[in-house]
């Protein structure tokens, strides 16, 4: 018996069923939409890249440190991916600058100064921590994900491939590297989303507690060891400046 | 023309037969080969070239029947289809500007609305101060990622698109091990691998099928369209695949490639995301590895399956005492992204080079025949690409740590300055560009002694959550 090929039946007739998913498939094919971010790369952006990639990226390639490097960190058994370990770094670059900054500010006394070291080494320390924990836990959901997306990907290109050829062709060619880059965005959604939303909404108000009894306990011992004669005599009130620091 | 047996002895599949229903067959139904197997190679100690490729460490066991639920477009689907998601995936060939503009998301609209929202003790012109720095830190976060990682990574791109055969052919072999080094000689397009087929260097372009589908769970307009059986459902309902025929009563053909069957493998990773289907993956007829088959199939003669050194359909198997095989079409199911939108990926049941066994063989879509415009045929592919080892792996892995290096480098080596500046600039620009200035709060009065303690000053120290 002889089997007609995929390509030769009517594309259209096939999502004539009334599933969800097939009429969610025949709507997407009477209108198909262009590809997203896909624009046409412009005189000035095909000098930059040529320009990088010549003397950037090919001299970069062809160093054998760099490749051997690569190869042994590879092996390595750090948990988590290269992206995230960017992402840590350069978050620990960008919180020492702060610190140091606030280290060295002159207008804050010293306790102002120490609590607010201590929340900006903790919001670099603990989202870091939350981050990593987050990334491993979601590594098989983002793993089903990443095989949901290819069947829907491939699916797409099987209805497209008779109304719009070359939308079609342009999903498959980009599968591969969307494939690839599917696991990084994921992580790096996932640590920037705790750096730059956590950190300062959750982390921001516990660091300043601690830092608060860090200072309490310091007054505390201060007060300990004051004479009896600080003991109080007259009062009155008086205003007093108010320092506070507003810190991005 | 291929002849195509009629009648076949059902008697004896009725104990297959009987099991339509069940959502995993018990141990009576599942045809469990495996033990059977090592028995008789151990009795008769027959040399097997087929042991060096395929591991006998795992119970292996076909599963008539995979159940799997109607798919339903749900929003999670439409929303990895969608236009962001997609936008997002290519934005990634920038890593360092893809974490700008997720950063920028949240300090431009979500960290904004959560400090109007809530409030602390500060007052209306300090949360509106707060905004507008983390807006403007989102903001210097997109541009200095643009004017400085962005070029890097628009290289690194070029450079692996166009710039391989410029590469020393040293570190072309650490970058691609499956690469025929003699080729690259030949212009980029006739490069080769190990295997003789095309050069590919993109590992995770790999051989997938659509999930495939139990027979009898296949809707008539797929049957009918995309496999050409004529059937008429209605008519079958009730009848074990084995009896079903035709609108003309003839019994139904399936080609060869688009024949499936599912095989549990224990400590196999299932490729198929479902539930109570652990170790189950599924292999085409036409791929299938003859060592793999023979394990599964102990009655089948596996010389039978193959003439000229193609596989041949079913339908002229025969067992090792010569009679017709009798594949049981109960058990077989069939692959069409009308049915499913799941992928699976093409195994042969072949392990994975330079593995312990632990793995299937992955093939990459390198030989895959293309039609006029250009795009894979669809359907199952005829032919397999290059087998995915180990090797190939482990590099493309010590690749993609090299391009990240090389992409986040320059932004790591500027993250000091740009922090350092940002920190100068930012409440200065707000100052005196925008108008914007914390406010001084109203003194607070505190309790002081006329002889002043240290101990009994009392300074705010709220930093303010910005």
């Amino acid at each position: 018996m002889n089997v007609q090929g995929l390509n030769s039946y009517n594309l259209q007739a096939r999502y004539t069923n009334k599933s969800p998913l097939r009429q969610a498939e025949s709507t997407e094919i009477k209108t198909p939409q262009r590809p997203s971010f896909k624009g046409k790369e412009s005189k000035f952006g095909a000098w930059i890249s040529k320009i990088y990639g010549k003397y950037y990226a090919k001299w970069m390639y062809n160093q054998e440190w760099i490749q051997n490097a690569s190869e042994k960190m590879a092996k390595s058994s750090i948990p988590g991916s290269m992206t995230e370990h960017m992402a840590t770094l350069g978050s620990v670059l960008t919180s020492s600058v702060y610190m140091w900054k606030t280290v060295h500010n002159k207008d804050l006394d010293a306790d102002n100064r120490k609590t607010l070291a201590i929340n900006q080494g903790l919001c670099c320390v603990i989202p870091a921590i939350a981050a990593y924990t987050v990334a491993s836990k979601i590594k098989g959901l983002n793993k089903n994900l990443e095989h949901l997306y290819r069947g829907l990907k491939e699916q797409q290109i099987a209805k497209l491939r008779k109304v719009d050829s070359e939308k079609a062709k342009m999903i498959k060619e980009s599968l591969g590297s969307k494939l690839k880059n599917f696991g990084s965005l994921m992580g790096l959604a996932t640590f920037t989303l705790i750096y730059r939303y956590g950190t300062p909404v959750l982390v921001t108000p516990l660091a300043n507690k601690l830092g608060d009894k860090l200072n309490a306990r310091k007054k505390a011992k201060q007060m300990a060891m004051q004479p009896a004669v600080n003991t109080a005599k007259e009062v009155e009130m008086k205003p007093t400046a108010n320092n506070t620091k507003q810190v991005a | 023309m291929m002849k195509i047996h009629t009648t076949q002895n059902l008697s004896s599949l009725g104990r297959i037969q009987s099991t339509n229903t069940s959502t995993i067959p018990n141990d009576e139904i599942r045809l469990n080969y495996s033990e059977q197997m090592r028995k008789q190679k151990l009795l008769h100690a027959q040399p097997d070239s087929y042991e060096s490729e395929v591991s006998f460490k795992g119970k292996k066991e076909i599963v008539k029947k995979v159940i799997t639920a109607a798919d339903k477009e749900t929003k999670k689907d439409k929303f990895l289809r969608g236009r962001f998601f997609d936008g997002a995936l290519d934005l990634m060939g920038h890593e360092v500007l893809t974490q700008a503009c997720i950063s920028a998301l949240i300090c431009i609209i979500l960290r904004p609305a959560t400090i109007m929202a809530f409030p602390t003790k500060k007052n209306k012109q300090d949360n509106m101060y707060a905004s507008a720095h983390s807006m403007s830190s989102g903001a210097v976060g997109i541009v200095g990622s643009i004017l400085i990682a962005t070029p890097f990574s628009k290289g690194i791109k070029y450079a692996k698109k166009n710039l391989l055969p410029y590469l020393k052919p040293s570190i072309l072999e650490k970058k691609h091990p499956q690469l025929d080094i003699e080729t690259i000689k030949k212009p980029f397009s006739e490069w080769k691998d190990k295997s003789k087929n095309p050069f590919s260097p993109d590992v995770k372009d790999t051989l997938t099928v659509a999930r495939p589908t139990h027979l009898s769970q296949v809707s008539e307009e797929t049957l009918n369209k995309q496999f050409n059986l004529n059937i008429d459902l209605n008519a079958m309902k009730g009848k074990s695949v084995n009896e079903w025929v035709d609108r003309n009563g003839k019994k139904i053909h399936i080609d060869l490639k688009d024949m499936f069957i599912a095989v549990k493998e224990e400590g196999m990773e299932s490729s198929l995301h479902l539930k109570d289907y652990d170790n189950v993956n599924f292999f085409s007829l036409k791929h299938i590895d003859e060592g793999f088959l023979k394990e599964i199939m102990p009655d089948l003669d596996t010389a039978s399956i193959e003439k000229n050194g193609k596989r041949l359909h079913p339908d002229f198997w025969k067992k090792k005492d010569g009679t017709p095989y009798n594949l049981d079409m109960d058990m077989i199911h069939i692959s069409s992204y009308r049915e499913t939108k799941h992928a699976t990926p093409l195994y042969t049941g072949a392990k994975r080079d330079g593995t312990n066994g632990e793995k299937y063989c992955s093939y990459q879509s390198n030989t895959v025949e293309k039609d006029k415009d250009g795009l894979p045929k669809e359907g199952v592919p005829d032919i397999l690409g290059t087998p995915v080892t180990q090797k190939m792996l482990d590099a493309d892995k010590a690749n993609d740590i090299c391009d990240k290096w090389l992409g986040w480098l320059p932004d790591i080596a500027t993250r000091i300055p740009i922090a350092a500046g940002t920190i100068m600039l930012i409440p200065w620009i707000l100052k005196h560009i925008f108008g914007l200035e914390k406010s001084k709060k109203p003194a607070k009065p505190v309790v002081e002694t006329k002889e002043i303690a240290p101990a009994k000053q009392e300074i705010d120290t709220r930093k303010a959550v910005a």
